[in-house]
């Protein structure tokens, strides 16, 4: 799992049918890195919002967080992050 | 499995259901010469510590098996398998 | 899963069968903070009618089987949805319908 911090959000009407109703955020890959990566990821725990520090699952166990069938993901925020502390920081 | 370093420590209090009462550490993955490579979040189940070496296990099969997760969803990527001593 | 803009489709008549019936499009990876696409096309399964120009996202790798139509076939990247708007912190970076 990663911690990434939510910098956007697209909207989508057209979309696989399983994924209707979740909502879909961009999120930066490290958290502390500006300007690195970002990846669209869908919000399993239905809590996100623009500016959070959450933390997401990767590969299939993204589609298993939606505790639905078949669900077409790849990465998933599962969770938000209340506290982190990391050494030198 | 791999090596790292644990560097730091999560606490989150909305999370996915399969996370209650989980602890989850911050481990820096280190290379053959102990230089630092990349970061990842995982869920303990040996009792680490910040600054303990561990052996982390990439693989969502280990943590179903850990956690006791059968016949349940299991959300875990890999987990801390054991502190190292030498 | 990535943010990718259709740039064309692909016509297969020899392919594997289990992949038949299949629409493939050619997808270039957009990054939403250059503003710029990756310049490495990649081939998609399409499950939800994109066409040409549209930004799309795709999945890749194994979650990209876990719609009904991919399910247990030979595909490594899928087109799941049709992007209406991208907004980034406050701003909005891309929108389908031109506000007037």
């Amino acid at each position: 799992m990663m911690i990434g911090k939510v910098v956007g959000k697209v909207v989508s009407t057209v979309k696989y049918p399983s994924l209707v109703g979740t909502k879909l955020f961009l999120v930066q890959i490290p958290w502390d890195s500006p300007g690195s990566r970002v990846e669209l990821a869908v919000d399993s725990v239905r809590a996100a919002s623009e500016g959070d520090m959450v933390y997401l699952i990767d590969s299939s166990e993204a589609a298993a967080s939606m505790r639905k069938g078949l669900v077409p993901t790849d990465l998933a925020i599962v969770g938000l992050v209340e506290h982190c502390y990391r050494e030198g920081r | 499995m791999r090596i790292g370093r644990v560097v730091g420590n999560m606490v989150s209090v909305i999370h996915d259901p399969c996370h209650d009462g989980h602890k989850f550490l911050l481990v820096r993955f280190l290379d053959r010469e102990g230089s630092p490579l990349e970061e990842g979040v995982f869920a303990d189940s040996a009792n680490a510590g910040i600054g303990d070496l561990v052996l982390v296990s990439e693989d969502g099969g280990a943590a179903e098996l850990v956690f006791e997760l059968e016949n349940k969803v299991c959300v875990f990527d890999g987990l801390i398998v054991g502190v190292v001593d030498e | 899963m990535i943010l990718a803009y259709v740039k064309g489709n692909v016509v297969s008549t020899n392919k594997t069968p289990k992949l038949k019936g299949y629409k493939l499009l050619v997808v270039e990876e957009w990054n939403p903070l250059t503003g710029k696409c990756s310049g490495q096309p990649k081939v998609a399964v399409d499950v939800v009618n994109a066409g040409e120009g549209e930004l799309v996202f795709c999945v890749s790798g194994s979650s990209s089987r876990q719609t009904e139509e991919t399910d247990k076939k030979p595909v490594d990247m899928a087109v799941i949805g049709i992007v209406d708007e991208v907004d980034m912190e406050g701003k909005v970076l891309f929108t389908k319908y031109k506000k007037e």
